[in-house]
């Protein structure tokens, strides 16, 4: 935590090396995260630039009391709210735009059931209802921890628990049921 | 197949992560800030030293109470001094009352004064007395309607108390069992939280339950929910700090239990003995005769055998 708020002080001194540091270190995770809440490449990218220029204006009331990758996680996650709230959006991604994101390596043959495992997989996720669903892309997608997560939406840690296992029996009830109708009610 | 969830957590954990477009890079790096000497960011807090930074606000209103203190000092001494000077003059407007009057012998005039002159302390100070008198005389009679205020009310208190001993029994006894009612509700209530709380400690540690209330204080929100309402012998804890087996109502009685016993008895109330939590989270109520016929002990572990539909007076929650 010290090396972060000594980081934070550094970047607004206007030192270089650590705002390239800082910037390569997260922008691309933060614009997967903010991707995969909002189902397009173009908001994401705006997303992202609002991410970082309300980091850079609120950078000097960072106290270091959580890392940095969590503050910043929770400012992407209040702009995607306030994005939502403000044109009114809902989730755009279509079912099949899982498959279409690059995965690495190509899939061998004996493998394609747990393809379309993983490709029913994160379609279901993307239909969770939205605290859920954010719930699930920080903890699971982005990494954090439990306790980092609670800091980044601003909640307990019991109620992540809370959310992350009815996340995931939701998602068992929905892989079971082809028409995924159980994940919305 | 349904998947388990360590699958889907795993393949959650290998979701694939979407590339970020060419050139937001150096979007962002073009809004990042240009650069301010490190004396100058941020601009007002920083220009004090570090430690006085942080103990700003703290000092500021320290600052206040001191000033607030001081002018509290200061009144408090003016109003010792009006004080004194009050009884200064009440002592000499008695020495004065207590003395033989002169009035017939006009005071000699004195010498370099004139005769006006000499008298017009005396008319002062009559002036004042004659105030003095009056203002006594207001109190005495504000005194007194006081005292008639103080009667009438002792009057109506009185009429008040035997209208409620003649009038109101029935609702006296009505009242006190909603009152009961409200708190076995409450008790109910309480035990499900806990109920609630154990199955979460359990769920994340391979399905065993806590080895005390104490070592669930992550899933409880608050001490309160430990003290049954009806239960005046103990109070809640204020913290989790401080907190003892005094400030709990409940018995933990399956400190060793598993999610596999749903029909033992978790929590019992020692206010409500018919209230027991079973370890699959339901709260049953139940009447001194359904405890003594279902409520039975095997190997040291209490169990909630399952019978006929309990009566009116118990049930499942």
């Amino acid at each position: 935590m010290h090396d972060d708020a000594l980081l934070a002080r550094r970047i607004l001194a206007g030192d270089p090396a650590a705002t390239t540091g800082f910037v390569d270190a997260h922008y691309a995770r933060i614009f997967a995260f903010l991707r995969r809440l909002a189902g397009c490449d173009a908001d994401a990218a705006d997303l992202t630039q609002t991410t970082f220029s309300r980091a850079w204006s609120s950078l000097e009331r960072f106290r270091g009391a959580a890392s940095l990758a969590t503050w910043l996680h929770g400012i992407a996650y209040h702009v995607w709210q306030d994005w939502l709230r403000r044109d009114h959006h809902e989730t755009t991604a279509p079912d099949d735009w899982w498959e279409d994101c690059p995965d690495g390596a190509a899939l061998p043959d004996e493998r394609a059931a747990l393809a379309d495992l993983r490709a029913a997989l994160y379609a279901a996720v993307d239909r969770l209802p939205a605290d859920l669903r954010s719930t699930v892309h920080l903890h699971h997608y982005q990494g954090l921890t439990l306790d980092e997560t609670a800091t980044a939406l601003g909640i307990a840690t019991s109620t992540v628990k809370h959310r992350l296992r009815t996340a995931l029996a939701r998602l068992q009830t929905a892989l079971a049921e082809p028409t995924l109708n159980s994940l919305t009610r | 197949m349904t998947p388990s969830e360590h699958d889907l957590e795993k393949l959650l954990r290998q979701a694939p992560r979407p590339n970020p477009p060419p050139g937001l890079r150096q979007e962002i790096l073009r809004s990042a800030p240009a650069g301010q000497p490190p004396d100058h960011a941020p601009a007002s807090a920083s220009r004090l030293p570090g430690w006085l930074n942080s103990w700003r606000f703290a000092l500021a209103a320290a600052c206040l109470a001191l000033a607030m203190l001081g002018v509290a000092a200061v009144q408090q001494s003016e109003l010792r001094q009006l004080r004194r000077q009050v009884d200064d003059l009440r002592q000499q407007v008695e020495a004065r009352e207590a003395a033989p009057p002169v009035e017939a012998t006009p005071a000699p005039p004195r010498p370099g004064g004139t005769g006006a002159e000499a008298l017009a302390p005396a008319a002062t100070e009559r002036a004042e007395l004659a105030r003095l008198r009056a203002e006594a005389a207001k109190l005495q009679s504000e005194g007194a309607s006081l005292g008639q205020l103080n009667a009438q009310n002792t009057q109506l208190r009185g009429e008040l108390a035997a209208l409620v001993q003649q009038a109101m029994p029935g609702e006296f006894e009505a009242l006190r069992e909603a009152k009961q009612r409200a708190q076995r509700i409450m008790c109910v209530n309480n035990m499900k939280q806990l109920g609630l709380a154990v199955r979460i400690y359990a769920n994340d540690h391979k399905e065993v339950f806590p080895k005390d209330v104490l070592s669930m204080s992550n899933e409880l929100a608050t001490t309160k929910i430990l003290v049954c309402p009806a239960d005046t012998n103990r109070q809640a804890a204020a913290s989790w700090s401080v907190f003892t087996p005094a400030n709990l109502s409940y018995e933990y009685l399956a400190a060793d239990g598993t999610t596999d016993d749903p029909s033992r008895v978790l929590f019992r109330c020692t206010a409500h003995r018919g209230n027991v939590g079973l370890c699959d989270g339901s709260v049953q109520q139940l009447s001194e005769q359904l405890q003594a016929q279902r409520l039975i002990l095997r190997a040291g572990k209490l169990y909630l055998e399952s019978g006929p539909p309990p009566a009116a007076t118990g049930g499942g929650q």
